[in-house]
């Protein structure tokens, strides 16, 4: 039986001390390129949490369920993605079919989300951390669903706090050449020195 | 169809090509990444040791609470240059392995911290002090001093050097044991007096955890420490000091050398000193009750009336609660009903003892059992306390049930 | 009539030099696709923190998409439209495979620092653009030249922002500033960034960096654009000239009919 602190850590360290987009730099495309208004932060965030839970899940099942007893790890990359690709094909059929309202929402963002190096990047780091090894496989399937969830928590964070600060910024008087994309990424480096700061809390 | 099988056919004849020149390339490096990674693990041995030569390392497995290698290292002329020891603990992100060297003399030669889960940043505010607060000093140099920030990630590098340091110094308290019983494997505290000559009661356990003695923690004066020690049956094994005591603390430990073996309650103690102490509080204990080896529960003893009648048993039982130890007396009388129930001693602050749980203990008289309580209801506002005092009645219960077996 | 030097058109598309040079040359700055397109930002972010890490991942970019877009542009007839979604990512991910192998194999050091970022390729848009947009509508030729010009782009944006946190995080602290580089404080003048130049090394230096060399980037973009706004308005200034000229030639001569 894993104690809930290990759960609680798993949480507050991907979501904010392990930020997967400020400390990790993993999904800023779709950080730079979906965060301009708030809605579609959210739209994409939600669909990010949703498929970054079962990639995470199915990965770590194929990962110890087939590569590992078959010695074949080394094609965890090709696996993995394709498993990530056709996910989010079937993600995005099954809400299409079953809730045309949803579909409005998250549809446009589920294509971009194969490229989205947060999902294959968080699979891939619960597998190197062993969590399998340290927890037992059930106990590690648990904490990796808890850490993707964290991490899906972290990024819709900082796509919620990121597109507030630039729906503002589209209102300041920037110079000419910083206008867009620089000045975003000079706030993002200044919302990644206080994410910094959290880095002592646990 | 035929697109269909057209299409399925092209995935398949892509994926075969793939799979092929992928294994083709793997069967080529194999050997190489698989050197490396040895040449990677063994780039932090070597940071330790320069002069290592790596074939002629002896690796043996520990199986401690944080250490799992111990590590011989030898030059290439097979002189010994100390030991490594890898230990595994953790720390807010995951495991930390952590490597510490010794040279010969019982020195410290470097900690690394070969593998982390955790962030970057916070452990380089860790690996910064190794080398100032562990290099190069010996074990009873060293003092806890977390980098603000990075408590976890220090913590878990001081626990492995710890542990290190009793491996290299050896535990005191152990040797001390292992003095009188050579078997002697592990031992914990189960019970701490007030107002007698010695304070903690410890149990020492053989590797199979059979109980071998008892010991009793006496502080002769400010530097010397000594246990009071006798086996599982009572019988007297003497004095011995802890670590290395002073010369007038070991005459005062030989005068009982030659009453070794007797039981203790026919020791004659005369010697003037805390150590007559000792034997004269503990007599009348040994004496009057009989040990009970359970979890909560240390003894009990024969229980008479005001008439001089045997009516029921008394057990001391004993429980961590809000604050630290409380000591709970349980009477139980022949048809295993709980008589009386007194909170003899108690770490927890009086005002959530005192009305929340004491008073509500005479709900409990007349039981045999406490599996239909929870404290949280018994005890509303000081559960901690409460189930300390369950915990202590439950184990009374269980030792009398056991005993009436018997 | 005396020859009059007549301004060029700006409007009009220079004639396209479809030479296999400038396929190779327009991932350098033109189409650069860090600076201009924004792609593979995150190893952008995360690998440049020394040049030589920032070299690294560009060297195995560069085997990537050139091998990929080769295989791509041999199988552009085989491989079906409906999957070829697939059967690009499976082609790709083979390549970051390989070449993870290989890398481990024989650049174990790189392969540490580089961590997770390695397999990350596999999901850079640059190699999966470069594959639907190019690789499967030319030729091989064009498409290896294509993509490793590309690369050798990706691989020089990479090594320019590598250099400047390089130079800014230890060239300040442990080699001492060995580059002249007159504008280094000016160009971080925030309070923070003085003290503790160690911070452009860390999380919050890759974005800034990048933040800053893309405004300079863009600052040059729209400074060629202004030239061209100005050429092309001292076109169209001439042009009108020359019809206003035209004209009262003409009413001239109509005059003098007239007359």
């Amino acid at each position: 039986m894993i104690s809930p602190t290990v759960f609680f850590v798993a949480i507050v360290s991907s979501m904010l001390i392990n930020n997967v987009v400020l400390m990790r730099f993993l999904g800023v495309c779709p950080f730079l390129g979906v965060s301009k208004k708030t809605e579609s932060a959210l739209g994409m965030s939600l669909a990010v949490m949703f498929v970054m839970v079962i990639s995470s899940i199915l990965t770590y099942l194929v990962y110890h369920l087939v590569l590992e007893p078959f010695g074949i790890e080394y094609i965890f990359i090709i696996a993995f993605i394709l498993i990530i690709a056709s996910l989010v094909q079937l993600v995005e059929m099954a809400i299409k079919k079953f809730s045309k309202k949803l579909y409005k929402g998250l549809g446009i963002y589920l294509p971009l989300i194969v490229t989205n190096c947060a999902i294959l990047g968080v699979a891939e780091s619960n597998i190197r951390d062993g969590l399998a090894s340290e927890y037992g496989f059930g106990g590690g399937l648990q904490v990796a669903i808890v850490t993707a969830f964290g991490a899906a928590l972290g990024f819709a964070l900082i796509m919620f706090a990121f597109s507030s600060i630039r729906e503002r910024l589209d209102h300041a008087n920037v110079p000419e050449s910083w206008k867009g994309v620089p000045v975003s990424l000079v706030t993002a480096g200044i919302m990644a020195l206080a994410f910094l700061g959290l880095g002592g809390i646990v | 169809m035929l697109d269909k099988l057209k299409i399925a056919l092209t995935l398949l004849v892509v994926g075969a090509i793939a799979g092929a020149a992928i294994v083709g390339v793997y069967t080529l490096t194999e050997e190489r990444i698989a050197a490396n990674r040895e040449e990677a693990q063994n780039a932090d041995l070597m940071a330790i040791f320069p002069d290592m030569d790596i074939s002629k390392l002896e690796r043996e497995e520990m199986d401690l609470n944080y250490l799992v290698e111990r590590m011989t290292a030898y030059d290439s002329d097979g002189n010994e240059l100390g030991t490594i020891f890898r230990g595994i603990s953790s720390s807010y992100g995951g495991d930390n392995t952590v490597l510490v060297g010794v040279d010969r003399d019982g020195k410290i030669v470097k900690v690394i911290i070969s593998q982390t889960s955790d962030t970057t940043n916070i452990v380089r505010d860790v690996i910064d002090l190794l080398d100032t607060q562990f290099a190069g000093k010996n074990f009873d140099e060293l003092s806890h001093d977390a980098p603000s920030g990075a408590t976890q990630s220090y913590n878990s590098v001081w626990r492995v050097v710890e542990e290190v340091s009793l491996q290299i110094e050896g535990d005191p308290t152990q040797e001390a044991f292992r003095s009188v019983f050579e078997d002697a494997d592990s031992y914990s505290v189960v019970f701490t007096f007030e107002d007698k000559a010695f304070t903690d009661e410890y149990v020492i356990r053989d590797a199979d955890d059979a109980v071998l003695g008892y010991a009793y923690l006496i502080e002769y004066d400010e530097d010397n420490e000594v246990f009071l020690i006798v086996d599982k049956d009572d019988v007297f094994k003497g004095f011995v000091g802890i670590d290395n005591v002073d010369s007038d603390v070991e005459d005062a430990i030989v005068y009982y050398d030659d009453q070794i073996d007797s039981d203790l309650v026919d020791i004659m103690a005369d010697s003037g000193d805390v150590l007559e102490d000792a034997i004269n509080d503990l007599q009348p204990i040994v004496e009057a009750t009989t040990r009970i080896d359970k979890e909560h529960v240390v003894r009990y003893q024969n229980y008479y009336d005001d008439e001089d009648d045997h009516v029921g048993y008394l057990y001391t039982g004993y429980s961590s609660g809000f604050n630290g130890m409380n000591v709970i007396e349980i009477l139980i009388n022949f048809d295993g009903e709980i008589v009386s129930i007194e909170v003899v001693r108690t770490s927890d602050t009086p005002e959530y003892i005192q009305p929340d749980v004491i008073d509500q203990l005479d709900n409990l008289y007349g039981e045999t059992s406490v599996d239909g309580f929870e404290a949280d209801d018994v005890f509303a506002g000081a559960t901690s306390s409460g189930r300390s005092v369950l915990n202590a009645v439950g184990a009374a219960l269980e030792a009398f049930n056991e005993r009436d077996g018997e | 009539m005396a020859e009059k030097k007549v301004a060029k058109n700006p409007m009009k598309p220079k004639k396209k030099k479809d030479t296999q040079w400038t396929n190779l040359t327009k991932g350098f700055i033109r189409e650069n696709p860090i600076f201009v397109f924004l792609l593979g930002m995150c190893p952008a972010l995360a690998v440049t923190t020394t040049m030589e890490t920032g070299l690294g991942m560009g060297l195995l970019v560069i085997f990537v998409l050139t091998s990929s877009n080769i295989v791509v542009s041999l199988l552009k007839d085989l491989i079906p439209k409906e999957v070829q979604i697939p059967a690009y990512i499976v082609i790709i991910a083979t390549f970051v495979t390989i070449v993870g192998l290989l890398t481990e194999a024989y650049a174990y050091e790189l392969h540490q620092s580089l961590g997770v970022f390695i397999p990350l390729i596999v999901v850079n848009c640059l190699i999966m653009g470069r594959a639907t947009s190019y690789a499967s509508k030319n030729d091989v030729k064009s498409s290896a030249i294509d993509g490793f010009g590309m690369a050798l782009g990706f691989t020089g944006a990479l090594m320019l922002i590598g250099v400047t946190r390089e130079i800014f995080s230890s060239g300040a602290i442990a080699l001492g500033v060995y580059l002249p580089f007159p504008f280094e404080i000016s160009i971080i003048n925030t309070e923070m960034y003085v003290f503790n130049m160690d911070t452009l090394g860390g999380p919050a230096g890759g974005f800034i960096v990048i933040g800053v060399l893309l405004a300079i980037f863009t600052a040059r973009g729209n400074a060629l654009k202004r030239k061209r706004e100005v050429e092309r308005q001292a076109w169209i200034e001439q042009k009108k000239k020359e019809a206003a000229e035209r004209k009262r030639k003409k009413d001239m001569e109509s005059a003098g009919d007239a007359a």
